[in-house]
């Protein structure tokens, strides 16, 4: 059921001002502010749930956090959010002690959603084979210049080695792909099982969006069976 | 050691240069210079140059100015950056951010029709002598010349004395304008609007909106990073046409509006309104018309 903007400011307490600053300032999405007719000529309506979840998350979090920062944090597209060193340690499924290779293979301190899903694709696989972390600084180097370029979850990533060397290549989900034969093809993941996983599990914590979801839904973040088959 | 040159006809520079003066084409490429002052074409290849008036064309990569001003043309590729930024004509910038960004001097040409209809400036504005193009960053931005907003910006102020158009939202902190203004929409803290020359708004919001016939400027606007201040241009004082309005707080004086909606609410003189809803007080001039006043 919709929220007027009458009602929203009075339920909130926020004035005018907020409301559009936060607007500009993309802490609120564009999309929410739906135009409708009036007899009043026009009037604005909201998704009651999320812009009241979204003003209460503004609400609790503008005083430790600049707007710039917020919006990054609030952000509904998986391209547009970034993850520090930090948040790195939150998510379980990253291993820690494997941060230091990932800052070190991808020269940087703020990561993609999907650079992301390469590291809890790469920690899982140390967990169950011998690759060295000098193995996987090679591994992220080689793909870094190729993610900024891919704009979506769709993606397939295989790590297949040869004589205990490793190597990975990623594609997307509809494309064939053949791989020489003589390479043995140690792992294939589909990104968008794991980053579905990863949203659910984090989605109070990083604020994910799943507008197609009904609220309250919850998933237990499982590598096994969430698009990581080992071969 | 830095040194002085005279360059004519065609010249190639590399180093450290005080002044520059020059005429015909000029080469400069890994090099600082103080003053350079050119007529004709200069190609700027990751240099910083301090103060820079240009007439012609300038083409400039990866470089960094203290104060340019260009008449002409400006191509600027890779990231571009400067203090203050002049550009009288046409600039395409693959990304230029600078603290002051000014579009053209303010100075009218004899030429130019005060009563140009939208669709004129239209085609002025995309006429290839004086188009924007690229991205640009600016703390404030100066309209001084007729312009159509339709290029990737992000200004913190937009202070307006020219004739603006924009088919999208206009977003910024501070938004004036003293002169023709034509957009779908304007979001930011504070709005403050002259009905100097025709204004045609669909929505207004922020905190802070005010549309009057004149402005005594206040400490908050001279404040603003800005290479000239407000005078005014005692322009036609027309009515302006806005659709809603939504503030905090609300000002206004020879407007016809639609639906104005805030917390403090005045409503001045010569005023067409077709509702007002206020949440605190309101006060309404005898010579202005409300069709209807709601308190929320």
């Amino acid at each position: 059921m919709p929220i007027t903007k009458k009602e929203l400011l009075n339920e909130t307490g926020i004035s005018y001002g907020q409301l559009y600053r936060w607007k500009r300032e993309g802490l609120i999405p564009e999309k929410w502010f739906i135009k409708q007719p009036s007899f009043t000529g026009q009037e604005t309506i909201f998704p009651r749930t999320k812009i009241l979840n979204r003003i209460k998350a503004i609400q609790e979090l503008k005083d430790k956090y600049s707007l710039e920062e917020l919006a990054k944090i609030l952000s509904p597209e998986v391209a547009e959010r970034y993850f520090t060193a930090e948040d790195l340690k939150i998510i379980e499924e990253i291993n820690g002690n494997l941060i230091p290779a990932f800052v070190q293979g991808f020269h940087k301190n703020n990561y993609s959603f999907l650079e992301l899903l390469i590291m809890i694709a790469l920690s899982d696989f140390k967990e169950h084979s011998d690759i060295s972390r000098g193995q996987i600084i090679d591994i992220v180097e080689g793909l870094r210049d190729y993610l900024p370029k891919i704009k979506s979850t769709g993606y397939i990533l295989i790590l297949f080695d040869r004589q205990k060397d490793y190597y990975a290549t990623i594609y997307e989900e509809q494309a064939q792909v053949y791989i020489d034969s003589r390479l043995s093809i140690v792992k294939e993941i589909h990104l968008n099982d794991l980053s579905n996983a990863l949203k659910i599990k984090y989605r109070n914590r990083f604020n994910f969006q799943f507008d197609q979801e009904e609220e309250g839904t919850s998933m237990p973040f499982s590598i096994e069976g969430m698009g990581v088959n080992r071969i | 050691m830095r040194h002085n040159m005279i360059s004519l006809g065609q010249r190639a520079i590399q180093g450290e240069y005080n002044t520059v003066l020059m005429a015909g084409e000029l080469r400069v490429q890994d090099s600082r210079i103080k003053h350079l002052n050119c007529a004709g074409q200069v190609r700027v290849t990751k240099s910083t140059l301090g103060r820079v008036q240009c007439v012609g064309e300038l083409i400039a990569e990866g470089s960094g100015f203290t104060r340019l001003a260009v008449t002409g043309e400006a191509k600027l590729s890779g990231i571009c950056n400067g203090d203050i930024v002049e550009i009288t004509g046409s600039i395409t910038a693959e990304y230029l951010e600078s603290r002051i960004l000014s579009n053209g001097t303010g100075k009218k040409s004899k030429n130019q029709n005060q009563n140009n209809s939208q669709e004129q400036s239209q085609k002025q504005s995309q006429n290839r002598d004086c188009s924007w193009q690229g991205v640009f960053y600016a703390e404030s931005f100066e309209n001084c010349s007729d312009l159509f907003l339709d290029f990737e910006y992000k200004f913190k102020n937009i202070i307006s004395y020219a004739k603006l158009f924009s088919r999208s939202e206009i977003e910024c902190e501070e938004f004036y304008s003293f002169s023709s203004l034509e957009a779908e929409a304007v979001n930011a803290d504070r709005i403050l609007l002259l009905t100097q020359g025709e204004v045609k708004v669909g929505q207004l919001t922020g905190e802070t909106i005010t549309i009057s016939r004149g402005y005594q400027p206040d400490q908050r606007f001279k404040r603003l990073p800005k290479t000239r201040g407000y005078k005014n241009q005692n322009d036609k004082i027309t009515i302006a046409s806005i659709g809603i309005m939504e503030a905090d707080h609300i000002e206004v004086e020879y407007v016809k509006a639609g639906l104005i909606s805030g917390t403090e609410v005045i409503i001045g003189d010569l005023c067409i309104i077709d509702r007002v809803e206020y949440r605190g007080s309101i006060k309404i001039s005898d010579k202005a018309v409300v069709n209807e006043v709601v308190k929320l």
